[in-house]
């Protein structure tokens, strides 16, 4: 089967009369963000198909329960009074035949407040001959349901190959659930086919025995010993069936308590990870707050240190050259001027002390010549400049002209210093670079840590329901009371089985004295076919539970190959999926690592949903001919939140060498719009480098963007419509 | 695996019958569905096979009265 074109008018968000998908085979991508219409797409299909959309918690709402709000709340508020029609169309091929589905829900509108919705959806079915779409009588929903199951896709695989991502896979495949993996195996694969044996095997055998009966009971020289070992025969066949459907009844139940320990154990498990989880969720957001303050502080200080070092290092050989020039020139002048100073002074009177005394005197405040003070200012003070003529240059002006001498003389020190240091500077700077870019790895590999800790505490908690310690409690009670019960049911079975033995003696006894008693008198050929019949049906059996071990082997070679797949690239491998048998009827399905290990408890959500993923693509691709991968296309909305973007490229590969087509809605590969207000765009670079891959391995590749008009705000129903984009 | 003589051999290869009607792994190597057998059994098992897998979509009953009918057992 694979569908060509789907076509919505007014149907949920989908506004208009002209929405129209065209798919191809291979890879079919659906980008949207959040509410732009991609699991109202998924719902189309399901609609169409079962007259039910999927609810948030997995189950089905039909049309009955939806009603008017199938229809776009635009088209609602914007038509006139009058017929409003929501439909969705389907064009699809199976076998060489082209089909058109068509399903239609309509209301009527007398005015704005007063709808009157119809109770139930109408489908059509068109085949297609040489030239036009003809209609296939079908009178009912029942009649609808069944030419699908019988011609387009069996119903019982649609929850397989159709399946919403963020409401769980579960349905598609419950690996939590070893009876759940068992059925899904069995419904999947051909192994169901021996089942057609076992029927057939058990209703021949009752019809030779039924012959043979009737030759015993028909022969004319019965002996009483004859009559009376026949019956006992038929009393141990009946006793045979009664305690082999006791045994059946017993061994259901301890299938169900091991089911159920099973459960509770994981969720044990599961809470002592939860446990765990929430220790080392604490320790990682500590390291985290610690990491970031760090990187914060360095960032402040990176700016700073940036700003002062670049200046230092840029700015210091410039201005230590400009300024010891200035500086030299500084100097020589002063020199010089002291020199003219010096030479320059004119006598001083006779019989006063020599002018350089005087200098002195005044420089130190201080008279030599009557040993006391000379604070500047005092009368002393002035005594002393008395002595010098009265033209006499005086120190001060020379001080007062080279004021910023021990400034410059300062500065100039500095400047060396700083030029001698300034390859250290630079070392410094790149340290501190190195510190910044580490400190930032750091935080986003610790913050990549806390999220994949809290999504595992999400998974665990969402899907388990065991974050309060009273239900834990109530689940340890329960174990001990199936623990209980298993002892007790395994002594009754023990005892069931031992009566079988001693009937089946019987039986054995009973049955030769009877041959020895009819002797000829039977017709060989039922006597042959009565054994071989029974024979054929141990040989069924025999043949199924050897066939069903060799698919599980095969299934879980598949599943690795898989498994591996979508993990290797992106460093997230982590061990093999391993199918353990749990009791009669039940697989589970676990991850070892290379120590023989199991890790399944300790596995995150992205690599649980992998080891998911990978087991469904495994069970629907066995058998090459009979496959469900290439008869049906597989539909999966968001199935890969889980996946960082490595992944999310190999499941995609994966998917698209498993599926002969496939259509897969998600929110990735695309990024903001810079130039539309909350809008998004396609990353082609990633596009692009999908479709390179694509070419490569000979899939197509074919991307649809779903998107907004500008302006309309996507919460808003009343104004929302979808645009359908084609990515070239 | 799905071919008639897969399962032929499926329902063959079981060490308990083979004791039991006298055959080997071997023989089951020479099975063909188009050849009549020497061992009766493997020639009934043969003939099941075939009506089960010729008339797909059928219910046991039917499939009963088929190979009844091809073994001669009224």
């Amino acid at each position: 089967m694979v569908v060509s074109k789907v076509l919505l008018k007014n149907f949920l968000c989908f506004y208009g009369e002209n929405n129209i998908i065209e798919f191809r085979k291979g890879l079919n991508l659906i980008l949207g963000g959040n509410g732009y219409g991609k699991t109202k797409l998924y719902d189309a299909f399901f609609w169409v198909f079962t007259d039910g959309i999927t609810n948030q918690q997995g189950n089905f709402d039909f049309t009955k329960i939806i009603r008017d709000r199938l229809i776009s709340q635009k088209a609602l508020e914007e038509s006139g009074q009058g017929k409003i029609t929501c439909e969705v169309s389907i064009d699809l091929t199976k076998i060489n035949l082209e089909y058109r589905i068509v399903r239609q829900y309509s209301i009527t509108k007398n005015n704005e407040s007063n709808i009157i919705p119809e109770h139930e959806s109408f489908v059509k079915i068109f085949k297609k001959t040489e030239t036009e779409f003809l209609p296939i009588d079908i009178p009912d929903e029942d009649s609808f349901k069944s030419y699908i199951q019988n011609n387009i896709i069996p119903f019982d695989k649609l929850d397989h190959i159709w399946f919403q991502g963020e409401r769980g896979i579960t349905k598609a495949v419950d690996t939590s659930n070893s009876k759940s993996l068992y059925k899904t195996i069995k419904n999947l694969s051909y192994i169901e086919h021996w089942e057609d044996y076992s029927r057939t095997a058990e209703e021949a055998f009752k019809r030779i025995n039924r012959i043979y009966e009737k030759e015993i009971r028909g022969q004319k020289n019965k002996s009483k010993e004859k009559n009376l070992t026949l019956n006992r025969i038929k009393e141990l066949e009946e006793e045979r069936l009664n305690k082999k459907e006791q045994i059946g009844i017993i061994n259901d139940e301890i299938e169900l308590i091991n089911v159920a320990k099973e459960r509770i154990n994981k969720n044990l498990k599961s809470h002592t990870r939860i446990n765990e989880i929430k220790a080392k969720k604490d320790k990682i957001y500590e390291e985290y707050s610690k990491a970031k303050q760090e990187l914060n502080i360095s960032i402040n200080e990176s700016d700073r240190q940036l700003f002062n070092e670049f200046w230092l290092i840029h700015g210091t050989e410039y201005l230590t050259n400009k300024f010891s020039g200035l500086h030299k020139n500084y100097t020589y002048q002063k020199q010089d001027d002291l020199r003219a100073f010096n030479q320059d002074l004119p006598p001083i009177p006779f019989g006063n002390p020599k002018e350089m005394h005087i200098k002195k005197m005044l420089e130190d405040e201080y008279c030599h010549i009557c040993n006391r003070p000379a604070a500047k200012g005092s009368e002393h003070y002035k005594n002393l400049e008395r002595l010098l003529p009265k033209n006499y240059p005086r120190v001060e002006d020379l001080k007062e002209t080279y004021l910023h001498e021990e400034v410059f003389e300062n500065l100039a020190k500095n400047l060396i210093r700083i030029d001698t240091n300034k390859e250290s500077f630079q070392d410094d700077l790149e340290k501190a670079q190195l510190r910044y870019y580490q400190l930032e790895e750091r935080v986003k590999a610790l913050n990549e840590q806390l999220k994949s800790v809290v999504e595992e505490e999400d998974y665990l908690l969402k899907n388990l329901g065991i974050n309060s310690s009273e239900v834990i409690a109530v689940e340890i009670a329960k174990y001990d009371q199936y623990f209980k019960d298993s002892n007790q049911n395994a002594k009754k079975q023990a005892i069931l089985e031992q009566d079988l033995e001693i009937i089946d003696a019987e039986y054995a006894k009973e049955s030769e004295k009877l041959d020895k008693l009819l002797g000829d008198t039977i017709d060989p050929q039922t006597k042959k076919y009565k054994e071989y019949f029974d024979d054929l049906r141990s040989a069924v059996k025999y043949g199924k539970d050897k066939e069903y071990k060799r698919l599980v082997r095969m299934l879980e070679e598949q599943a690795n190959r898989h498994y591996q797949n979508i993990n290797k690239l992106s460093g997230a491998y982590e061990g093999t999926i391993r199918f353990e048998k749990v009791g009669e009827e039940g697989y589970s399905s676990k991850i070892y690592n290379s120590n023989n290990e199991d890790r399944t408890s300790n596995m995150n959500t992205s690599q649980v949903l992998s080891m998911q993923l990978s087991i469904l693509m495994a069970i629907l691709s066995t058998n090459e001919d009979r496959g469900l991968a290439k008869a049906y296309p597989l539909i999966a909305d968001a199935p890969n939140s889980a996946f960082d973007y490595k992944k999310r490229a190999a499941l995609l590969k994966e998917i698209a060498i498993t599926f002969d087509q496939s259509i897969m809605m998600m929110f990735e590969y695309l990024v903001d719009d810079p130039s539309r207000l909350n809008r998004y765009r396609v990353d082609m670079e990633a596009i692009a480098e999908l479709k390179r891959v694509f070419n490569s391995l000979g899939v197509g590749l074919n991307v649809i963007h779903l998107d907004i008009p500008d302006g309309v705000n996507v919460k808003n129903l009343g104004e929302l419509s979808i645009q359908i984009k084609t990515v070239n | 695996m799905f071919g008639q003589i897969d399962l032929v051999i499926g329902l063959l290869d079981n060490p308990e019958l083979m004791e039991k009607y006298n055959y080997e792994k071997k023989d089951l190597e020479q099975i063909s569905m188009n050849r009549k057998e020497d061992n009766e059994f493997i020639s009934f098992i043969k003939t099941v096979v075939k009506v089960v897998e010729e008339n797909p979509d059928t219910s046991e009953r039917i499939h009963v009265k088929k190979i009844f009918s091809e073994i001669n057992v009224k």
